[in-house]
This record gives C-alpha cells, sequence and structure tokens, in this order.
C-alpha cells in the first residue's frame, strides 16, 4: 500500500515537472512598451517598442494585429532600435515591412536572434471614442511562436489641431466649430457669420493708456474690451466664455516638457460658469478654457506665439453631448 | 546611572508640559501666544490663472483705518478672486482666505491677534484698473 502510495506521488511529481518544462519550452521570449504617453487621440500616432528574443534558431517575422483598422501610416518601422551612450536612438534595418487591414507585418531580411521594432499605430476617425488594443506575435525559423497583448487604451472623443494663426484687424476671427481662423470677408462670403466666437486683437495699450496686449474677445464683449474694434453688423454677438490659465501646458499642444495633457475628462468637468468673455495681455506659453455661448463645445487652446501682431496657437476641442 | 536617566526623564517630561501649557490651542487648532500685535501686513488677489492681479504699487493698506485700497490690472474679473494675505506674527484672520470671494462689493475681514485679545475689522475694497 505504502509502495503505491509512494508511486502516485512520483508520478504526481513527474507530471507537474513535465507540465511546467512545457510552459516554457518556447525559446522565444518578448514583451513590449508603449512609447507615447499622451491621450491617444484621432490622427496621432501611438507608437510602441516591441522586443523579442529566440534561443534557438533566428528571428523569422513578426506581426501587430490591432481591433481597429489603423489610418495611413500605421505599421512596423523596419529598423531595430537600440540606444547608444548618450541616450541616442540608433536604428538598424532588419526587416521588411506591410500593412493589410488590421494586421501589420515585418519579415526579418537578416539573421538575428534578438531585435526590437517600433511599431506606429495611427488612431483612425473609427477609433474615436472607443478602445484600441494590439496582440503582437513573433515567429523564429523553427516555427516557434510567442505573443502578448496590450491593455485596452481608450481614444479621447477630442479633436487636435495646432499651427492655427490669427493676425490683428487681418485674420482675426475664430470659429471653435470649424477650428479655423477667417478674416471678414471670409465669415461673409462662407456664411459662418453666427459662428464666430472669438476675436483676435493686439494693442500695446488701450484708448486709457492701460497695458492691454494681445487679447481673444467674444464679439459680444462689452465695447472698453473690443478697444475701438468693429464687429460687422451681420455677426452674432456670441458671448464665448474663456478663462486664461499660466501654468497649464499641454505637452501635445506644446511640444515641450513637462508631459502634462489636457483630457477628455478636464473638458468633460470644466466649469467656467464664473468666467468672462475676454482674455487679455495672452504671453508665449499661457493657454485657455473656452466654452461656446450655446455650450456645444468646450476646447483647451494653447497659445505657442503671441508677437507682432499675430497669434499662433492650438486647439483641444470636445463636442458636448 | 539608572536614577540619573530616570531625573533627566522626569526633568525633560515636565519641561514639555511646562512648554504646552505656555501655549494653549484655539478652536482652530492654533497656538494662542503671547502676540499683541494685529495687522494685515501685505495682500495678494490671485485670478483663475494663479497668478496675482493686484497692482501692488497701487494698493494702500491703512493699518490706522483699518482699510485696505486695492487695484487690479484691467479685465480683472472681480467677482472670482482668490485673496491671500500676510498677518502680524502669530494672528489669525476670518473668514479663512484662499476660497474663490467676489470683491466687487467691499468685504470685511477680521485679524485676530497671537494672544486673542486684540482684534481688528478690516474692509478691503478693491477697483479695477481703468474702471
Amino acid at each position: 500500500m505504502k509502495t503505491i502510495k509512494h508511486i502516485v506521488l512520483f508520478l504526481g511529481i513527474l507530471i507537474s515537472g513535465i507540465s511546467c518544462s512545457d510552459e516554457t519550452a518556447s525559446s522565444l521570449r518578448d514583451d513590449y512598451i508603449m512609447k507615447t504617453i499622451a491621450p491617444a487621440m484621432v490622427g496621432e500616432t501611438l507608437e510602441f517598442a516591441y522586443a523579442m528574443g529566440a534561443l534557438d534558431g533566428v528571428l523569422a517575422s513578426v506581426t501587430a494585429e490591432v481591433n481597429i483598422i489603423g489610418a495611413p501610416g500605421t505599421g512596423f518601422n523596419p529598423n531595430s532600435f537600440h540606444v547608444d551612450s548618450r541616450g541616442n536612438d540608433i536604428g538598424v534595418l532588419v526587416a521588411d515591412t506591410s500593412t493589410e487591414s488590421n494586421i501589420s507585418r515585418a519579415v526579418f531580411s537578416i539573421d538575428t536572434t534578438a531585435a526590437t521594432l517600433r511599431f506606429n499605430y495611427v488612431v483612425p476617425e473609427e477609433a474615436r471614442g472607443q478602445s484600441v488594443y494590439i496582440t503582437f506575435e513573433a515567429e523564429s525559423t523553427l516555427g516557434e511562436k510567442v505573443s502578448t497583448t496590450t491593455p485596452k487604451y481608450p481614444v479621447s472623443k477630442m479633436d487636435i489641431k495646432r499651427g492655427i494663426v490669427m493676425t490683428d484687424n487681418d485674420v482675426c476671427f475664430f470659429s471653435i466649430e470649424t477650428m479655423k481662423s477667417y478674416t471678414a470677408a471670409e465669415v461673409e462670403a462662407q456664411g459662418l457669420t453666427d459662428k464666430i466666437d472669438l476675436m483676435y486683437l493686439y494693442d500695446a495699450l488701450n484708448s486709457d493708456g492701460i497695458i492691454y496686449g494681445h487679447a481673444l474677445v467674444s464679439p459680444g464683449s462689452d465695447e472698453k474690451y473690443l478697444n475701438s474694434r468693429i464687429i460687422p453688423a451681420s455677426f452674432s454677438l456670441n458671448k464665448t466664455r474663456i478663462q486664461k490659465q499660466v501654468f497649464i501646458r499641454d505637452m501635445q499642444l506644446s511640444g515641450t516638457i513637462p508631459a502634462n495633457f489636457v483630457d477628455d475628462i478636464d473638458l468633460e468637468t470644466l466649469d467656467l460658469s464664473n468666467s468672462l468673455d475676454f482674455i487679455l495681455g495672452i504671453s508665449n506659453t499661457n493657454s485657455a478654457f473656452i466654452e461656446t455661448a450655446d455650450g456645444k463645445y468646450r476646447a483647451y487652446l494653447f497659445f505657442n506665439e503671441a508677437k507682432r501682431r499675430t497669434l499662433t496657437f492650438g486647439i483641444k476641442r470636445l463636442e458636448m453631448q | 546611572m539608572k536614577i540619573k536617566h530616570i531625573i533627566s526623564g522626569l526633568i525633560a517630561g515636565l519641561f514639555i508640559l511646562y512648554s504646552c501649557s505656555e501655549y494653549p490651542i484655539d478652536d482652530d487648532g492654533l497656538l494662542i501666544t503671547t502676540q499683541e500685535k494685529c495687522y494685515i501686513g501685505s495682500i495678494y488677489l490671485y485670478g483663475t490663472d494663479n497668478i496675482d492681479c493686484l497692482i501692488q504699487d497701487s494698493t494702500l493698506i491703512d493699518t490706522i483705518n483699518l482699510t485696505v485700497n486695492g487695484l487690479v490690472k484691467f479685465g480683472t474679473n472681480l467677482k472670482y478672486l482668490k485673496p491671500a494675505a500676510s498677518l502680524s506674527i502669530d494672528s489669525k484672520i476670518t473668514p479663512a482666505m484662499g476660497v474663490w470671494t467676489d470683491f466687487s462689493l467691499p468685504r470685511n475681514y477680521t485679524v485676530i491677534s497671537g494672544n486673542r485679545k486684540v482684534i481688528k475689522e478690516y474692509t478691503i475694497t478693491i477697483r479695477v484698473e481703468g474702471e
């Protein structure tokens, strides 16, 4: 009886040992990091670094399968990257790449046992408000496979646009709905007279000799803040709520550190009920939160440059439900 | 040796107890001290951009008539400002500052000295530059 017990125990240990060795039988290993730390937004790129290594054989190919087909530009970078002693990314051409539908592929063109490939996913319009995830799979020349799936990344409902330029007394009208700036004639010609939310103007001083600077003023603002500018009679006198900020610098619009980001929740929970309908004294790297008079849109503006009667800025805009 | 330690401990304990009883704590958890001075030394008004919009050169604090007459920059939203002030040592002020406050009308603030025996009520009046 005792002998049978020992045999059963021995078999149990043997089986568990085999099970464990099965799990580690593949000589392929992989892992990834998401290099992008900004919120996922339509038109923006999510960058991943997918690393793989083979103990036996060499690497044959790698695929990335996404749940929502990426916009043009989605795919693997054919270079494998490593970092030199100065922290620079050094790329070495290792693969031929292609993307078809929701699957991107890289077939190794050199014999290598380890590589780190960059995968870029350009967020398509179809992903707005959805979640995206990616399954990476590597295969060796021995036919061994290894795969890993990322968590689901929520895609922002916001729109983003950079490099909007406004000039004093010229291209000085801005519509949050179209996210474009216009001259008065363009507004009239395109039938946008009810869609102008802000006017840009610059004066060093106002008529009383008080410092004024670069300003964004609603068409419906009090006359003293318009500083002698005339709003065309056909324009709706919208009162856009706007709040100036100095220390909130979104990295996607500023392009510089620190890595702060304005995300959907910031605009969803924004309360501008105590805000005015103009801001004055705009400087480089200032920003502003705004809400259209009808409450349809909320937005964040980052002012990249305010000089020589010109204002250059980017916008993140959320359409409220 | 042990007796020395016990005596030292007792002396330290008594000293701590004495120190605490010297400065009792008020309802706000602040020390009540012997300081009699009671005034506002300076004032700041922060907008939503967390920048002080008060023009300090044009702001007058009158510690005799207990008034503060301040001037803020053109375009400032008087109805939504966060005040802060420096006070005489160990003093406190009510209502508490650091909260969004409407300064479109004069506001009264009470400064209470460190010994809680001197009380002065200041009136803070703010105007907007050019208005």
